[in-house]
C-alpha cells in the first residue's frame, strides 16, 4: 500500500515535478536564483548573469544593436510566414504576392512588417555601426567584433537586396537587373585591357548571380535560395559570433571612469551577494584583456534578470511597435508585374544602394565594385590602424578636440560631396567635354573616386595636424557618412527619368 | 521618505512590473494569433466544388455518367436525379464503374450500384452528393455537401 | 543608467502600442471589410425576394465567405463574385450593383466558371475591394474597362464581323472604320499596311507605360489615351504625324473599341478561340473582297485622294503626287510604280510598304493605279538622243525654274527629286517628258515649247544631267 500511496502522490505531483525538472532554480527572487535563471537557460545564457550599470544607460548604446537583432527576429518570423504562400516562379510569384496582399489572413500586414522591418534593420545597422565607431568601441580587445559587425552589415544588405527581387514586380525586376549588371562591371577593366574574351570575372559574377543572361526564372530561384536559406544561416552564424564576442571581450565597452560617473547605485539595484569577491584568476585567464571587476568588486553590476531582460524586451517591443505602426499606415509597394520589355524609368535600386547608383551613373565598376571594396576594406582596417588607447565608451572621446574634428569633418564631407555633385550636375563630367574619352579614364576619374581621394587626403591632413590616428579615423568615417548620406538623398529624391537631376518629382517629364 | 511611502512606491512598482510584462505577453499573444491565423487560407486555390452537370433532361436514365473533369457519377432513377461521389471512402482513391457497381483500384473496396459497401476495407458507402437546380435551369452538384443515400432531386 | 523604472515604462508603452496596432489591424481585416457588408446586404435582399419560406431560409443561411471563379487553363482567379453575388440569379433583376444580374444573355455562351470575369472586363480579379479591383490607381497593367468598352474583348476570340449582330456592333463598326478611313496607309495590321505609324497587331495590350501620357488630362489609362488621341493626335502626342481631327466622337469610340480588341500574341486556350476568329485571321483582318480599288482606298487614298489631280494637302503642307494622273501614267512604267510603293520615298511621309503587302495584293493595286490605259512593265526609251548636258548649267536652271517648288531647302511643296526610286527606276524619258509637257491636272506646267517656260533642248539636257547628280547614292 505504501507504493500505491506513493504512486498517487506522484501522480498528483506531476505538474510540480515536471516544472522543477525544467526549471532547476527557484523563482528568480534572490540574487543567486536570478543569475541561475540566466545561466541555466539555453536561450538566455548568451547573456552575462550580471550586467554593468553603464551598459544599461540609454546614451551608451541607444539600444541600436538590440534594434538590429529585434528586427532580424521579426524578419525571420514574418519571412517564414510569407514562405507558406510565396511561390518562387516567374509565372506565380507576382500572383502569390497579390494573394498575400488581398486574401491571405493577416498576409498584407505581415508582408508590410517584413518590408518595413527590412528597411528599419538596414537603418539600425548603419546607426549601430556609427555608434560603435563614435564611442571608440572597436578598440582592443574588440577589433575582431568590429569586423564581424561589418560582415553582418554586408549580410544585411545582401538579404535586403536578394529579397527585393522576390515579388517579381517592375520595381524588383529592374532593381535586380541593375544590381546584376553592377556585378558584371569588372568588365569595364577587362574591356579596357582587351582581355574580356579570355578573362571575364564580371561575366562570371553575373552568371553566378543570375544563372542566365538576364533576370528570369533561374535568377529568381537563386535569389530565393539566398534569401531564405544561405544568407539567414550565415546571418545567424555571425550574429552568434558577434554576441559571443561581446561577452568574451568583456561586455559592452564603457569608459574607465564609468563607476565614478555612475555614482552610487539607486534603490532599484538589487544588493549583490558578495561585496568583496576573491579575485577571479581562473576567469581572467580565459577572458582576454583586463577583467572589469579587479579591484573594484561587482558593486556596479546588476543581475541580468530582470534588468537586462526588461531592457531587451522594451527595445524589442519598441521595434515591433514602430514596424506595426508603419505597416498599419503604409502598404508595402507592389508595382506592375515584371515586364522585361518596358524598363522602369527611372529604374532605381533599393534606397541604401542609391548612393552607389549615383556613382554607378558615371562608372559601374567604380560605383559598384571599387568604392564599396575600398570602403569595406577601410572600415575593416580602422581598429588596426587606430591603436590609440583611451576614449573608449565616450561619445567622440574626451575633451573638445574630437568634437571639433567631427564638426570640421562633417562640414568638409558635406561640402565636398555637395560641391562635386553640384559641379557634375550643373557643368557635367569628362564625357560631356570629350565625348570619345575611353571609359577606363572615367572609371578611375569620376565624382566617386575624386570624393574618396578628397576624403582620404583630408583625413591624412587631420592625422598630421592633430598628431592622432583616432582624429584621422573620425575624419574619414564622418566624411564617408556624410558622403553616403548626401549621395543617397540625391539618388532617392533628386534623380528622375534617365537619371536626370530634378528638384522634385513633379518636374519629371511624364513620358 | 517614510516607510509607508516606500511601501506604497514598491507596490506601484510591482504593479508597473506586472503591467509591463503583462502588456508584453499580451502583444506577443496577439501577434501569435495573427501568426497562426495566416496558414489557414481564407479561400482555397482550387475551382469551386459546385459545378453544373447539364440540364435535367440530359442525365441518362438507369446508367451512370461520369461528369468530365470531376469525380462525380450522375444518373436518373425513378425517384429523380442523383449524384454519387467517385471518391472511395477508405483512403480517397477514385473508384471505377464495374458491372456490379464500383470497384476501388487501391485496396480492393467494392461497392454496389447504389454505392453500398459489398467488400473490402471501405468503412461506409460512397457519398451521395447534393443536387440542386441553378437559377439558369441547369443541375448543380455540390461535391462539398453530402446527403443521405437515396436522396434524389425531383423536378 | 536608465532607471529600471523608465525601462519598465518603455516596455509598457511600446507593448501597448504594438498591441493596439495589432488589434486594430485584426479588426480592420476581419470586421470592417467591404465585401462582408455586401454579402450581408445581398442575403437580406435575396430573402426579401424569396418566393417560398425554404428559399428565404436558404438566403439567410448563406455563409459569409470569399468566393471566386478559378479557371486553371486561363490562369484566372477572379474574386469579383465575392460581391457580385447575384450575377447569375434572375431573382435579383432590378437591384443595383454589385447585386444585379449580368446584363444580356452573354453568360449562357460564356459561363463564368469557364471564362472568368477579367478576360472581358479586365481589372485586377484577385482583389476583393472595388478600388483595388478597378485598378486604375493601382499598379496594374490592365484596369477595369468602362462598361461601353467591354465589347472590345469580344474581338479577342471572335471575328468582329461575325459578332456584329450579337452584341458587338460597335466593335465591328470600328473594324470597318479602320479599313475605310485608310488607317492601313500608315499602320500595319495583320500584315497589311504602311510603316509610317505604329504596328497595331497588339495595340490592345499596351499599358499606360507604353503610351505618351504627359498631355492626357484626367485618369491615365490606355483606353482614354486611345479615345482622346483619335480626336486630337497632336494634342496628346505633340509632333505626331497622324492625320488630325477626322473622327467624330462616335467614330473615335468605335475605333477605340476596335484597338482594344487587337491583342495578337496573347496566349489563349484553343477552346476559347472561336472558329470565325481563325477565318478572320487567315483573311488578314479584311472585310469583303480585296480588289485593287479596295486596296487603293485602304492604303493610298488617305494621302493621295483620288489621285488624278495634284491637290495641295494642308496637313502635309505640300502637293501630294497625283499617282493616277493620266499624263503621269503615260510616261511611267510598272517597275517605277512598284519601286515607289515598296521602297517609299525616303525623306517624305511616303514610307515603303515592303512587308506590308503580299505580291498578289501589289499586283492588284498596280492594275488599279494603271487603270484602263497601257502601262507597260518597262517603258522602252523612245526619246531622241540628247547632247551630253552640263550639270553646272543645269543647277543654275534648276535654281531659277524649279527650286520654287522642288527645292527641299525652300519649303518644298512638290515631289522630291533626289529620292531613290526616282533616280534608280525613273527613266530619263519620263523626266524629260514631264519637263517638256508638264503634268496636266497638277501644278507642274510645261517648260518647253509654246506656252512653256521656254527651255530649249540643250538646257533640258543640262537640267537632266544636274537632276541625275541629286541621287542620294551618288552624293
Amino acid at each position: 500500500m505504501e507504493a500505491w500511496k506513493e504512486y498517487v502522490a506522484g501522480v498528483k505531483a506531476v505538474p510540480r515535478s515536471v516544472w522543477d525538472s525544467l526549471v532547476r532554480h527557484g523563482a528568480p527572487v534572490t540574487d543567486r536564483s536570478r543569475m541561475e535563471a540566466v545561466f541555466q537557460n539555453l536561450f538566455l545564457h548568451i547573456h552575462p548573469t550580471r550586467v554593468h550599470r553603464w551598459s544599461l544607460r540609454w546614451s551608451s548604446t541607444l539600444g541600436l544593436g538590440l534594434i538590429c537583432a529585434a528586427s532580424f527576429v521579426l524578419l525571420v518570423a514574418t519571412g517564414v510566414l510569407l514562405m507558406f504562400y510565396y511561390k518562387p516562379s516567374t509565372l506565380l510569384a507576382y500572383q502569390s504576392i497579390q494573394d498575400i496582399h488581398f486574401v491571405v489572413p493577416s498576409g498584407r500586414f505581415i508582408r508590410n512588417i517584413h518590408r518595413w522591418g527590412a528597411h528599419l534593420m538596414v537603418i539600425a545597422v548603419i546607426f549601430h555601426m556609427a555608434r560603435v565607431f563614435y564611442t571608440s568601441s572597436y578598440k582592443t580587445p574588440r577589433e575582431m567584433n568590429w569586423v564581424f559587425g561589418l560582415v553582418l552589415l554586408v549580410l544585411t544588405l545582401g538579404l535586403s537586396f536578394s529579397g527585393y527581387l522576390l515579388p517579381w514586380d517592375q520595381l524588383a525586376y529592374w532593381a535586380t537587373t541593375i544590381g546584376a549588371n553592377i556585378a558584371q562591371s569588372p568588365k569595364e577593366l577587362t574591356d579596357a585591357a582587351g582581355v574580356t574574351r579570355y578573362f571575364d570575372p564580371g561575366g562570371v559574377q553575373k552568371t553566378l548571380l543570375l544563372g542566365s543572361r538576364s533576370v528570369g526564372e533561374e535568377a529568381l530561384i537563386r535569389f530565393y535560395v539566398l534569401h531564405v536559406m544561405v544568407l539567414p544561416l550565415l546571418m545567424l552564424l555571425f550574429l552568434g559570433l558577434h554576441f559571443w564576442r561581446i561577452r568574451k571581450d568583456g561586455g559592452l565597452s564603457r569608459p574607465e571612469d564609468a563607476d565614478e560617473r555612475l555614482g552610487p547605485a539607486g534603490e532599484e539595484v538589487l544588493p549583490v551577494f558578495t561585496q568583496a569577491p576573491k579575485k577571479s584568476y581562473g576567469l581572467m585567464a580565459v577572458v582576454r584583456g583586463t577583467s572589469p571587476s579587479v579591484g573594484r568588486g561587482p558593486e556596479n553590476t546588476v543581475p541580468a534578470w530582470p534588468h537586462l531582460m526588461t531592457a531587451e524586451a522594451a527595445v524589442f517591443m519598441l521595434t515591433l511597435s514602430v514596424t506595426v505602426a508603419l505597416s498599419w499606415f503604409f502598404d508595402a509597394p507592389l508595382k506592375e508585374m515584371a515586364n522585361p520589355l518596358i524598363p522602369e524609368n527611372p529604374a532605381k535600386a533599393p534606397w541604401y544602394f542609391l548612393g552607389l547608383q549615383e556613382i554607378v551613373s558615371f562608372s559601374a565598376f567604380a560605383g559598384g565594385v571599387l568604392l564599396p571594396m575600398i570602403t569595406l576594406l577601410g572600415l575593416g582596417l580602422i581598429p588596426y590602424l587606430d591603436r590609440e588607447p583611451g576614449g573608449v565608451g565616450h561619445w567622440l572621446g574626451k575633451g573638445e578636440r574630437p568634437k571639433r574634428v567631427f564638426l570640421e569633418s562633417a562640414a568638409f564631407g558635406l561640402g565636398a560631396v555637395i560641391g562635386i555633385e553640384a559641379f557634375a550636375v550643373r557643368v557635367g563630367w569628362l564625357r560631356n567635354w570629350v565625348p570619345e574619352i575611353p571609359q577606363i579614364v572615367i572609371t578611375f576619374l569620376n565624382p566617386g573616386t575624386l570624393l574618396t581621394f578628397l576624403y582620404v587626403a583630408f583625413s591624412v591632413h587631420i592625422i598630421r595636424r592633430e598628431n592622432s590616428t583616432r582624429m584621422g579615423g573620425i575624419a574619414i568615417f564622418t566624411c564617408f557618412l556624410a558622403g553616403f548620406l548626401v549621395l543617397t538623398l540625391i539618388g532617392t529624391y533628386f534623380r528622375g527619368p534617365n537619371w536626370g537631376f530634378y528638384w522634385s518629382p513633379s518636374d519629371w517629364p511624364v513620358h | 521618505m517614510s516607510a509607508d511611502d516606500r511601501v506604497a512606491q514598491s507596490g506601484r512598482r510591482d504593479f508597473l512590473t506586472w503591467g509591463a510584462w503583462g502588456a508584453f505577453c499580451a502583444a506577443l499573444a496577439a501577434a501569435l494569433v495573427g501568426v497562426f491565423r495566416l496558414p489557414k487560407p481564407s479561400v482555397l486555390p482550387e475551382p469551386s466544388l459546385k459545378g453544373k452537370v447539364g440540364l435535367p433532361g440530359s442525365i441518362p436514365e438507369g446508367e451512370y455518367r461520369k461528369v468530365p473533369g470531376r469525380n462525380i457519377f450522375v444518373s436518373r432513377g425513378e425517384q429523380g436525379v442523383f449524384a454519387i461521389s467517385a471518391v472511395c471512402t477508405h483512403l480517397g482513391c477514385i473508384v471505377a464503374p464495374s458491372p456490379t457497381g464500383f470497384d476501388c483500384p487501391c485496396h480492393g473496396s467494392r461497392f454496389d450500384a447504389m454505392g453500398r459497401v459489398v467488400g473490402g476495407p471501405a468503412p461506409r458507402a460512397l457519398d451521395w452528393l447534393k443536387v440542386a437546380k441553378a437559377p439558369d435551369g441547369q443541375l448543380l452538384v455540390d461535391e462539398g455537401e453530402t446527403v443521405p443515400p437515396g436522396t434524389c432531386w425531383k423536378a | 543608467m536608465a532607471g529600471a523604472l523608465t525601462m519598465k515604462k518603455l516596455l509598457l508603452v511600446s507593448s501597448l502600442a504594438a498591441l493596439g496596432f495589432l488589434l486594430a489591424s485584426s479588426l480592420s481585416e476581419n470586421v470592417f471589410v467591404s465585401w462582408k457588408g455586401y454579402q450581408k446586404e445581398y442575403a437580406r435582399l435575396l430573402a426579401q425576394r424569396a418566393r417560398t419560406p425554404a428559399e428565404k431560409k436558404e438566403a439567410l443561411a448563406m455563409p459569409v465567405e470569399l468566393r471566386q471563379v478559378v479557371v486553371p487553363d486561363l490562369g484566372v482567379v477572379d474574386r469579383c463574385v465575392t460581391c457580385h453575388l447575384g450575377m447569375e440569379d434572375p431573382r435579383m433583376a432590378g437591384t443595383a450593383n454589385p447585386f444585379a444580374p449580368h446584363p444580356g444573355d452573354i453568360l449562357k455562351a460564356h459561363p463564368p466558371e469557364k471564362f472568368g470575369c477579367t478576360i472581358c472586363h479586365r481589372g485586377m480579379g484577385a482583389a476583393v475591394s472595388f478600388r483595388e479591383a478597378k485598378a486604375v490607381e493601382a499598379h496594374w497593367d490592365y484596369p477595369l474597362l468602362p462598361k461601353d468598352l467591354v465589347e472590345s474583348s469580344c474581338g479577342i476570340c471572335h471575328d468582329p464581323a461575325a459578332v456584329e449582330s450579337r452584341g458587338a456592333s460597335v466593335l465591328s463598326r470600328g473594324a470597318r472604320l479602320f479599313e475605310e478611313m485608310g488607317c492601313h496607309g500608315c499602320h500595319r495590321l495583320g500584315g497589311l499596311g504602311g510603316s509610317l505609324g505604329a504596328e497595331l497587331d497588339s495595340v490592345g495590350r499596351k499599358t499606360k507605360h507604353q503610351l505618351v501620357m504627359a498631355n492626357l488630362p484626367g485618369e491615365k489609362t490606355a483606353y482614354r489615351w486611345l479615345d482622346l488621341h483619335f480626336k486630337d493626335p497632336q494634342g496628346i502626342v505633340p509632333n505626331s504625324l497622324m492625320m488630325p481631327g477626322y473622327p467624330t466622337d462616335d467614330d473615335a469610340y468605335a475605333l477605340t473599341v476596335y484597338m482594344l480588341s487587337l491583342q495578337a500574341g496573347r496566349e489563349l486556350p484553343d477552346r476559347l478561340v472561336a472558329r470565325d476568329r481563325h477565318r478572320f485571321l487567315s483573311r488578314e483582318h479584311d472585310f469583303g473582297e480585296r480588289d485593287g480599288k479596295t486596296l487603293y482606298d485602304r492604303l493610298c487614298r488617305v494621302c493621295h485622294g483620288d489621285g488624278t489631280f495634284g491637290v495641295f494637302d494642308r496637313f502635309l503642307g505640300r502637293f501630294v503626287p497625283a499617282i493616277r494622273n493620266p499624263a503621269f501614267l503615260r510616261t511611267t512604267d510598272r517597275e517605277f510604280l512598284r519601286a515607289n510603293i515598296v521602297g517609299g520615298r525616303p525623306g517624305t511621309l511616303m514610307a515603303g510598304f515592303e512587308g506590308g503587302m503580299n505580291d498578289a495584293d501589289l499586283g492588284k493595286l498596280l492594275d488599279y493605279i494603271a487603270g484602263p490605259g497601257n502601262v507597260p512593265e518597262r517603258r522602252v526609251e523612245t526619246a531622241a538622243k540628247l547632247p551630253p548636258g552640263n550639270p553646272e548649267q543645269g543647277k543654275r536652271i534648276f535654281l531659277e525654274q524649279c527650286a520654287g517648288c522642288h527645292d527641299p531647302a525652300k519649303g518644298q511643296v512638290a515631289p522630291t527629286l533626289s529620292s531613290r526610286p526616282l533616280q534608280e527606276k525613273g527613266s530619263d524619258a519620263m523626266i524629260l517628258k514631264t519637263i517638256a509637257n508638264g503634268r496636266p491636272g497638277t501644278a507642274m506646267v510645261a517648260f518647253t515649247g509654246p506656252g512653256g517656260a521656254g527651255l530649249d533642248g540643250g538646257e533640258v539636257a543640262d537640267l537632266l544631267s544636274y537632276l541625275r547628280t541629286l541621287s542620294a547614292r551618288r552624293k
